[in-house]
């Protein structure tokens, strides 16, 4: 429930180190052998698990023939990269892991022709360095996808192993759902945008080991999918656009799409955080809009709330609470919001008051009540902090911290679900039976998540919403905008 | 700490993604590709032709070079009526007609029934009315729409209104397609059209260009459809309740293009403007880089919806209304009479003229042909023209009512082949 993760400074060495720490699968409260590691970036952390993520990629020539493979594996903060690939021209070929999970024909932007693979996109760049470089700079300063290039021996068949810090299966710096390409020519490891390796001659996207998910794919090229929102009566997941407000009706057995509600009337022109209450009606945070939107079943908008106007609205995500009404947060305003059942807002605690402190960025996001009608729990995004807020007294207290870029929450009993989106990974975090302090249990990149924004539970299984809104002011996404369910972890 | 192992909930999860996943990809429809730069289109040249006819003032001696069918006969009801637009007729012979140049709405009725509406049988009933133009009756209140706002007004019983209410407000900005309409749909919400500021460009208000529908109370809205450049004529067929519009295409893309279309106007839809016309063709004279996600013109269009029929492009459909009257032979029940005001960039000059919409057995539209007609004409080499058709509607005798909005013409006509 975040505007865009650019600007917002995740280009820092030891942020990135941090995140990618974060970033193994399990995380488990015995096993502290890596904690000297962890140690670096200030932050305590329990090691890895024992299985380590791996990752493969079937490496095709342009004809989509099958010519080689590389493997991938979680090796601390980093990745062990093996590649074996046969029919090249001997000598030194550029490697580089590029943005998008797509070994398909695209445009080439400096020709604005369409090229073998050049659907992969361009080098992925996680610390946002805009320059290719060589395989030992760090990402702030080169694309963290540029890799030592692979020598291809005479018989035509190349072979590398190399680990890399640059890179990993999951946090910031994932490269699940990306690919990997071999070009045509040497890698100057300076000239941009790919160092003058000429033609991508092989692509192989990197497929995490023995993992599925099922992806519900969106309709539209700019859609931007920020809020999901289950409704399980009607056997549809809910999700709306950051981009138009326009909400779409995934049907959860078929994947079938069909607009719920357009956006764009009465200034509802973004849809961030949604939910369904009681009585099958969806409620939409309209972000900079500074409304809330409360639509009937049917789609047609009940009522439009509005919160006082402003230029720096931003109501980001919403939650009903045991005692009937909804509580919203802002992102931008100290405030949270409440809509009482008679569809009427106010302002209901000025955060001011209360130990949150908003600084610049993204604020309060995600928002949750507890099962117990007691509390909201909602974190902040640009501090990583998790409040919990007392209903009946309105007092205000930390539970933990840990959570940058934390954005929707999934309140499960006692065992929260954070989408923490430019993080890439879904933390998992065991909260103490007051809900007052919390622990990372563990963190999921899935088979690759793409600025992860919100969470919704159906049956055993949970949904997310990767809504790309990193691109959402500049860059290109990734086409089909999806929807993407697995279990419960 | 215990912990599920991935691969067995892995293991599970994709057998029950196995057997949903036939029909997820049936459901799947082609997404298109954003790329990272603009496409590239060929460059086009476009002739394109300014040719307003020279208007005349309506006198009575122009009316034999008007052509109506064989059996039926033209009248003139009310000469003098100034930007005489839309009309609305009520149970009692009484007849609502917006003036939306002057922002106001008069009542008329031939009270003494001589088929003429004299100085006596006409009065303004509301004013201060910017840019009033659609209208519609429900619950003894007429509703009419704006430049921006929707005003309500209860009508008495000689036909006078009360002072006007704002129903619903905020509407976008007018621009070049200040006809507004609106009507009352058979689920109890009221739909209206708000066409673009602008002639053939992305507007930035996402009201604009669209077909918007309000709830009862006027307090909240959603858009309907979009795409819809200026879609003034609109309306449920009678019998199958399917929902038709007429929207005009853009100007200065030649004599040709792009044709004006009838639309089946369905919730949730776009309708292809600015980029696409007719059956989902892409526009070769739009720009291709104002296309939302840098994707092709042909990648979008594909995404809209294309029109059902089409007509002379340039003819600028105005009011449409379903026939429903018995005085005209059977055959033309329930089609659809569409007013169209007249082209001014083409060379030969369209509409200026009304059409008719003809339904077949099943009730789906099969052409539009021309009902009445001769307007226009060619003087030597000047094009000249005596009437900028608008307003459309249904008399209480079953003969058909038409204005000119440029003499402030009411016309009639009359099915007299019986006799």
């Amino acid at each position: 429930m975040q505007r865009s993760g650019a600007g917002q400074g995740r280009t820092g060495k030891r942020t990135r180190i941090t995140a990618a720490l974060l970033g193994s699968v399990v995380l488990t409260g015995a096993a502290l052998a890596g904690a000297g590691m962890a140690g670096s970036a200030g932050v305590p952390m329990p090691a890895p698990a024992t299985t380590p993520l791996k990752a493969t990629a079937a490496l095709r020539d342009p004809a989509g023939q099958v010519l080689g493979t590389a493997t991938f594996e979680q090796r601390g903060a980093g990745v062990r990269v093996t590649v074996d690939v046969t029919g090249l021209a001997p000598g030194q070929h550029g490697l580089h892991v590029h943005e998008f999970g797509r070994c398909t024909p695209g445009v080439d932007a400096a020709t604005n022709t369409v090229v073998p693979f050049g659907g992969a996109g361009g080098h992925f760049d996680p610390g946002m360095s805009r320059n290719h470089d060589g395989p030992q700079t760090d990402n702030r300063l080169g694309h963290g996808g540029d890799l030592p290039m692979l020598n291809v021996a005479a018989d035509g068949r190349g072979r590398a192993t190399f680990t890399t810090t640059k890179l990993s299966l999951t946090g910031v710096t994932g490269i699940l759902n990306r690919s990997l390409v071999v070009h045509a020519r040497p890698d100057d490891y300076k000239s941009d945008p790919a160092g003058m390796t000429g033609a991508r001659e092989r692509c192989g996207i990197v497929t995490r080991d023995n993992f599925s998910v099922r992806d519900y794919p969106l309709p539209g090229a700019q859609t931007f999918p920020e809020g999901v929102a289950v409704d399980a009566a009607r056997g549809v997941a809910y999700t709306g656009s950051a981009a138009t407000g326009t909400i779409y009706a995934v049907n959860l057995n078929s994947g079938a799409v069909s607009t719920f509600a357009e956006g764009g009337a009465q200034v509802r022109t973004a849809a961030l955080g949604l939910k369904v209450d009681s009585q099958g009606r969806v409620w939409a945070a309209g972000g900079a809009s500074g409304t809330v939107s409360v639509l009937r079943p049917d789609g047609f908008p009940l009522a439009i709330l509005n919160t006082p106007k402003s230029p720096n609205a931003y109501v980001n995500d919403l939650s009903p609470a045991p005692d009937g009404n909804v509580y919203v947060t802002d992102s931008t305003r100290p405030v949270i919001f409440r809509v009482t059942p008679d569809l009427k807002l106010s302002a209901w605690l000025d955060l001011n008051a209360t130990p949150i402190r908003y600084a610049p960025g993204v604020n309060l996001n995600g928002i949750v009540a507890t099962p117990d009608g007691r509390a909201l729990l909602t974190v902040q995004l640009n501090t990583g902090e998790l409040w919990r807020i007392d209903l009946r007294t309105k007092a205000v207290r930390r539970v933990m911290t840990g959570l940058t870029r934390g954005d929707g929450l999934l309140l499960d009993g006692h065992t929260l679900y954070v989408a923490r989106n430019a993080e890439q990974v879904i933390t998992k975090v065991n909260l103490n039976a007051e809900y007052t302090g919390g622990q990372i249990v563990a963190q999921e990149p899935l088979a690759g998540l793409r600025f992860p924004t919100t969470l919704a539970a159906v049956g055993g299984d949970l949904i997310v919403a990767q809504g790309q809104l990193d691109k959402l002011q500049g860059g290109t996404p990734e086409t089909p905008f999806r929807l993407t369910r697995f279990k419960k972890f | 700490m215990p912990h599920t192992p991935l691969s067995v909930f892995t293991a599970v999860l994709t057998a029950a993604l196995t057997s949903a996943l036939a029909s997820a990809s049936l459901a799947q429809t082609a997404v298109p590709t954003p790329r990272p730069i603009v496409p590239g289109e060929p460059p086009v040249t476009v002739t394109a032709t300014r040719n307003e006819p020279t208007p005349l003032e309506f006198t009575p001696d122009k009316l034999q070079r008007l052509k109506v069918p064989a059996g039926f006969t033209l009248k003139v009801m009310a000469t003098g009526l100034g930007n005489a637009r839309m009309l609305h007729v009520m149970p009692d012979g009484g007849i609502y007609l917006s003036r939306r140049a002057q922002g106001d709405v008069w009542y008329l009725k031939d009270t003494n029934r001589d088929g003429q509406i004299s100085a006596t049988e006409r009065r303004p009933v509301a004013q201060n009315l910017k840019l009033a133009h659609g209208m519609d009756v429900r619950d003894g209140r007429l509703f009419v729409v704006g430049e921006k706002t929707i005003w309500v007004m209860d009508i008495a019983r000689n036909g006078s209104l009360s002072v006007p209410r704002v129903f619903a407000d905020g509407f976008p900005d007018a621009g070049q397609h200040p006809a507004r309409t609106l009507k009352w749909g058979p689920d109890g919400y009221l739909y209206a059209t708000f066409g673009a500021t602008n002639n053939d460009a992305p507007t930035p208000n996402p009201e604009e260009a669209t077909m918007l529908r309000i709830s009862p109370d006027g307090k909240t809205r959603e858009i309907f459809a979009r795409g819809l450049r200026h879609t003034i004529g609109f309306g449920w067929h009678p019998v199958s309740g399917v929902l038709y519009g007429a929207d005009q295409g853009s100007d200065w893309h030649g004599d040709n293009i792009p044709p004006e279309e009838l639309n089946v106007i369905e919730r949730g839809k776009n309708y292809g403007w600015p980029f696409c016309y007719g059956d989902r063709q892409p526009d070769p004279y739009v720009n291709v880089g104002n296309i939302p996600g840098k994707i092709t013109k042909a990648e979008y269009c594909a995404g809209t919806q294309g029109s059902v029929l089409n007509y002379t492009a340039h003819a600028a459909a105005i009011a449409m209304n379903y026939y429903t009257g018995t005085q005209f032979p059977a055959e033309y029940r329930n089609d659809a009479f569409i007013a169209y005001r007249g082209s001014w960039n083409r060379s030969e000059p369209s509409g200026y003229q009304i059409a008719r919409v003809v339904f077949d057995a099943q009730n789906k539209p099969e052409r539009i042909e021309p009902f009445i007609t001769g307007f226009v004409y060619q003087d030597g080499d000047v094009w000249k023209q005596f009437g900028r058709v608008a307003g459309v509607a249904t008399y209480t005798d079953g003969s058909l009512l038409f204005t000119d909005d440029q003499s402030g013409v009411l016309y009639r006509v009359l099915y007299t082949g019986g006799n």
